[in-house]
């Protein structure tokens, strides 16, 4: 006997501290699965320390009836097997209370009380013959542990049986009506919310916040806050505002450790304010579109949001014999039996793979074909997935005429048909089937008419007809595309602009003039120019407004010079790459004129020395430059050309004085055509002056203007 | 030995210590097998799930992200302010502004200008949604839209907002959006990469677009965001060349794999094995693509739905026809960027060019991916990286003004795949400043976004340098009133 209480006493010690232990790191604690069982024994061992507590408080009260040293036996053996089961169904409970979903409320005080049941009884297993000397302190501590236990009991009932499980049936039953078309929306599918959310708090015995929900006159009348809601008007009704107050703030409802309204139920509670919250109107006076009324429905419906199937899971490797890289089934989400599959890249369409997905026929509830070349024979196959749940056919080359054959999935609500040959009698054959609810039907011989007809006849189905072309309304057409890349162009490159759309005009000038639809020279055939040109165009084409304009400037390069030298340095800030930039062909950006493509000028002459190996003969010089007013980078003020055979023998060629910009314009890369008396010339010397003041309309006038050059192009 | 045990509790023998200690210590050993890692932080609860599978079902299985690179204004978008027009010119009341940090292009001004949208709005759908009458297509689907009017971040200048929003985090090298949504979900089509990016560039003062905003940062570089080109080619050097056939392709290909994975074996390195999944990637990739550009079989009016330049690549409205074609062919994240919304000055003439180039094609996505009944699985997204001021940036004039940035309150749109439609979410203060109401910061929508697609964005982590990282890193919280 002593070894039995030996291991007892150790078993106690091992449990109790494995009860507090866990409790510390309850937050952390997670439960395998195979502890499980031992959680739901709970309910059932948790009688024994209730009866071994009764014998007990029945050996104490019959002592003097029991021989003393049977007496002390059996208190030891009652007092240690009561700890003992005690504090196994402690344990067990906790186990239990992990798989979550009961009152957080109860919960928390069933476990401390019940804690409490196991520490004590463990605590009498220590000092039971101390206390057997004094019958008061016995006295005492029988009564504090008897109720515990019942306190420990009692909660732990109202957690699986519910608050005031045993006096129910004195309470008085109210009617709740099922939800049925000609009870009051209200009662129908509000009430329940409120009694399920909100009731335990806000009842007759409990009425937090001096809000009573007990009946439709308490609710209206409110609470400490004023009117739950104002029909209507969602943003200033306190319930709402209430219940989407983040859950971590105090006055979000329902409270935190509550059990929360679902976002449905939320959603439901939303429209049924926005529609006016009448407390009498009947479900089925509520308009078709009432958002009220279809959340109503979903929520009577399905009681859980996420969807369950009954059907079992496919095994790893049917789902990888199915599967190709053109083929991809996948589970919908992690643990779900049901599956999707897609067809990808119609050249590798097989039909095989259509077939071979018979093997997880149970499993599929979604599958898209869209732009295979399905063709009205594998509806067929289509046919043999009795679950499935959503189709999508768009852009294959099914015609419809097999579409009744889908009749035997039962579940079918979906079904994609837009850019298909179906027709409105066929479409008819697919309308019939019983969960259908939208079919799209874009892109297909069904106009307007028919599927307003359609509708009528089939008004639980959405048919969703798509775009249609408003012939009223008239575009803006995209302007003219230009093709050239490069914009200094070589002797024989010409300039190319295209379009996208068939039958466009494109209209254009060369002279800086700003083209419209009334401009004369229409592109025909690439252009091709002899020197600087600016070039704008835009497109016109019947039924369409015409196209904003396209503003570009080519540089033309006959002839390619040799050397290049500065005879006046640039500014220390825009060196760029020297003076090999002139002659080097390269562009520099417009949005950016500290690229180094670009050389930059103010209060000095720009002063350049170009030579050619042999002469060759000119009759235009362009300079090209940049135009950034907002950045002071203005036109020159001046240009001079010199020319000659060496550099000994030059003479003043051209002088111009390019002209000013006389209000804001965009940037700009331009070019200044320099005419010269035709001639044969081997070495050319260009005086350019930058733009003194910054004219009188520019916000810094006065100021030094730039003169940013990137390129000088020989003609 | 008889009641030894229970008489002598309080002076216990060494032996009955040590056994005592012992059972004891065994029992919290016991204990310890239910709390995983006690020793090793708390990382236990990021159990890592499977990847490659949504965590439950998702309600969107695509995402098309528009993302409007510049931040676009909300009160000249969808946020209407007329308090502002009326109070224009005053100054910005600094009990508005609470000690708002400023730009360093403002921080010198000595007044801040109110100063309301130059176009009208009007209202709009059963949302009753107010519209700038610069968007009138999205005005005609506004009851598809989610309208949020409370997004705000951390960061006040361009790089960092876009970092974060674009990768949940100001620094750089966190994996995008895109990046974490293919680590998770893997790719639909096994002949695309799961995450493209698309770019474009509008009219307006841009602002630029780098690779770090679709960086796959310390995932595996498989889930990298991959840039289509806007030419002709949307991608590159998928050709075969000239004399190569496919079979011939074929054999190099297996061959250069049996050398990387020899590779492979002596160095380890996981980018050998990314390397080959790669080449297989781009050898499908040149049977999937060519139908991705293929237009024979849209209606011709397509190009009156989306537009004119839906036709021109490497336009916007190129790009969003071109995003809808990848996306129903299983590109998990779409993402575009549509360059030019910086209006800091010029706004009333800036802005209407953008819209123009947007507008249209934005609104025909959402009709075109109903009426193929895929706008229940796709989430098209509809925003920037901040908002912008309520008050003038530089010179004040009624018909012309600019705004600065505003990282307090601005407004996106979502559409489709499971959020609300027809709804305006939250709610500024009259001065189109404050949030008042329901604020969705970049976290919350990082983990709205990831919840839409089936993830929970607590347990999509990835451990990098010692520690486990989310997309919303250690904050985030759903906005459950924006999920249908």
């Amino acid at each position: 006997m002593n070894r039995f209480f030996k291991v007892c006493s150790y078993l106690l010690l091992v449990f109790n501290i494995l009860l507090v232990f866990l409790l510390i790191f309850e937050a952390k604690v997670r439960i395998p699965v195979w502890v499980s069982p031992f959680g739901r024994l709970h309910p059932m061992l948790l009688h024994l320390p209730i009866g071994f507590a009764v014998v007990l408080v029945l050996l104490l009260l019959f002592k003097k009836e029991v021989e003393t040293k049977s007496y002390a036996f059996l208190l030891k053996l009652i007092l240690i097997i009561t700890a003992l089961s005690s504090c196994i169904a402690a344990l067990m409970g906790f186990f239990l209370s992990r798989e979550g979903g009961y009152d957080a409320n109860l919960l928390q005080w069933h476990k401390w009380t019940g804690v409490g049941v196991s520490l004590f009884t463990y605590a009498l297993t220590w000092f039971h013959e101390e206390l057997a000397q004094k019958t008061k302190m016995l006295q005492l501590a029988s009564v504090g542990g008897l109720i515990l236990f019942i306190l420990a009991g009692h909660f732990g009932a109202a957690i699986t049986h519910g608050e005031n499980y045993v006096f129910e049936a004195f309470e008085k039953k109210k009617d709740i009506q099922g939800f049925s078309q000609d009870s009051s929306m209200y009662q129908a599918a509000i009430q329940p919310i409120l009694e399920k959310k909100c009731f335990s708090c806000h009842n007759d015995q409990k009425v937090k916040g001096e809000l009573n929900m007990s009946s439709i006159q308490k609710i209206l009348k409110g609470g400490k806050h004023g009117a739950l809601w104002k029909a209507g008007d969602t943003l200033n009704s306190l319930l709402l505002q209430r219940v989407y107050l983040p859950l971590e703030q105090k006055e979000h409802m329902p409270p935190k450790g509550k059990e929360q309204l679902t976002v449905e139920e939320v959603a439901l509670l939303t429209a049924w304010i926005k529609e006016g919250a009448d407390m009498k109107k009947t479900v089925k006076d509520y308009v078709p579109l009432s958002k009220a009324k279809a959340l109503a429905f979903k929520i009577a419906g399905s009681k859980s949001t996420e969807k369950t199937y009954s059907f079992a899971e496919a095994s790893e490797s049917t789902l990888a014999e199915v599967n190709t890289p053109f083929c991809v089934v996948a589970p919908l989400a992690n643990g779900s039996p049901a599956l999707e599959a897609e067809f990808f890249v119609s050249r590798k369409f097989d039909r095989k793979s259509l077939e071979n997905l018979s093997k997880v026929k149970e499993q599929l509830v979604e599958l898209s074909l869209a732009k295979m070349p399905v063709k009205d024979e594998d509806i067929a196959l289509i046919a043999k997935f009795p679950n499935l749940e959503k189709l999508n056919l768009n852009q294959t080359d099914i015609t419809g005429n097999t579409l009744d054959q889908l009749a035997q999935c039962k579940l079918l609500n979906s079904v994609a048909l837009s850019g298909t040959k179906i027709s409105k009698d066929k479409l008819q054959k697919l309308l019939i089937l019983p969960a259908l609810t939208e079919v799209f039907v874009w892109n297909t011989s069904l106009d307007s008419v028919a599927i307003q007809a359609l509708s009528k006849q089939f008004p639980r189905v959405t048919i969703n007809g798509g775009y249609r072309e408003d012939p009223n309304e008239i575009l803006k057409l995209n302007p003219p595309i230009l093709v050239n890349e490069e914009f200094i162009l070589k002797k024989n490159t010409a300039i190319e602009l295209k379009h996208t759309l068939k039958n466009v005009q494109i209209h254009y000038t060369l002279d800086g003039q700003n083209p419209d639809s009334t401009t004369q020279t229409i592109y025909d055939k690439p252009l091709v120019v002899d020197n600087y040109t600016r070039i704008k165009a835009m497109a016109t084409k019947d039924g369409w407004r015409a196209s904003g304009r396209i503003d570009y400037t080519f540089f033309k390069s006959s002839f390619s010079a040799d050397t290049a030298i500065l005879l006046s340095e640039p500014n220390p800030r825009y060196t760029g790459k020297g003076a090999k930039n002139l002659i080097d062909l390269k562009k520099g950006p417009i949005d950016n004129h500290q690229d180094a493509a670009w050389l930059g000028y103010q209060n000095k002459d720009f002063v350049s020395l170009i030579e050619f190996k042999k002469p060759v003969p000119l009759t235009t010089i362009t300079i090209s430059y940049l135009q950034k007013i907002g950045s002071h980078i203005m036109p020159p003020a001046e240009v001079e050309v010199w020319g000659g055979n060496s550099e000994a023998d030059l003479k003043k060629l051209q002088k111009v004085m390019p002209e000013q910009p006389e209000k804001m314009q965009d940037n700009a890369n331009l070019g200044i055509n320099v005419s010269i008396k035709q001639g044969s010339y081997k070495v050319i010397k260009l005086i350019v002056k930058p733009l003194p003041k910054l004219p009188k309309w520019h916000s810094d006038k006065g100021k030094p203007g730039w003169f940013f050059i990137d390129e000088v192009l020989f003609n | 030995m008889e009641n030894e045990f229970f008489k002598n509790r309080l002076n216990i023998t060494r032996r009955h210590f040590l056994s005592k200690s012992a059972v004891g210590l065994g029992s919290m050993a016991l204990g310890s097998l239910l709390v995983p890692n006690l020793f090793t932080g708390g990382e236990e609860s990021l159990a890592q799930l499977p990847l490659g599978l949504p965590h439950f079902a998702p309600k969107a299985k695509r995402v098309i992200y528009l993302f409007q690179n510049g931040a676009p204004s909300q009160l000249e978008t969808f946020d209407y302010k007329p308090l502002l027009n009326k109070m224009a010119g005053e100054d910005l009341p600094e009990s508005i502004r609470g000690g708002q940090r400023l730009t360093g292009m403002t921080a010198s001004q000595t007044k801040f200008p109110l100063i309301g949208s130059y176009f009208d709005f009007k209202q709009y759908g059963q949302s009753g949604a107010w519209v700038s009458d610069m968007f009138p297509n999205m005005a005609k689907i506004v009851d598809e839209l989610c309208i949020i009017k409370t997004m705000n971040t951390e960061a006040i200048n361009h790089d960092p907002a876009l970092t974060f929003i674009q990768t949940g985090a100001q620094v750089g090298n966190r994996p995008s959006m895109g990046a974490w949504m293919s680590y998770g979900l893997g790719s639909e089509n096994k002949n695309l990469p799961a995450f493209c990016v698309l770019l474009s560039r509008g009219r307006g003062n841009g602002q630029g677009v780098y690779s770090k905003l679709w960086t796959n940062g310390f995932l595996d570089s498989t889930h990298q965001g991959v840039v289509f080109s806007s030419g002709e080619d949307p991608i590159l050097y998928l050709k075969d060349t000239d004399g190569i056939d496919k079979d011939s392709r074929r054999r190099m290909l297996d061959k250069l794999a049996e050398l990387n994975h020899l590779g492979f074996e002596t160095n380890g390195d996981p980018e050998v094995q990314a390397k080959v999944q790669q080449y297989e990637m781009a050898y499908r990739m040149q049977t999937a693509v060519p139908e991705l550009t293929d237009l024979s079989k849209e209606p011709d009016h397509i190009v009156k739905m989306y537009g004119p330049e839906c036709l021109v690549p490497g336009t916007y409205a190129a790009n969003v026809l071109l995003a809808r074609k990848l996306s129903e062919s299983g590109v998990r994240f779409v993402q575009l960027y549509h360059q030019g919304w910086d209006q800091h000055g010029n706004l009333p003439n800036e802005m209407p060019l953008q819209a123009e180039d947007v507008d249209r094609s934005s609104a025909a996505l959402i009709m075109d991916l109903k009426q193929r009944g895929l706008l229940d699985e796709t989430l098209v997204i509809w925003g920037g990286e901040f908002g912008r001021t309520n008050y003038c940036q530089g010179t004040f004039t009624k018909d012309n003004y600019g705004r600065d940035h505003h990282p307090r309150a601005y407004t996106i749109w979502m559409a489709g795949g499971g959020v609300k439609p027809g709804i305006v979410y939250g709610e500024t203060d009259e001065f189109g400043y404050n949030i008042i109401k329901d604020p969705v910061h970049i976290n919350d929508f990082h983990a709205t976004v990831m919840h839409l697609m089936g993830l929970n964005h607590e347990q999509l982590t990835y451990k990098h340098l010692g520690r486990r990282y989310r997309l919303t890193d250690v904050a985030g919280k759903l906005v459950p009133g924006i999920i249908a």
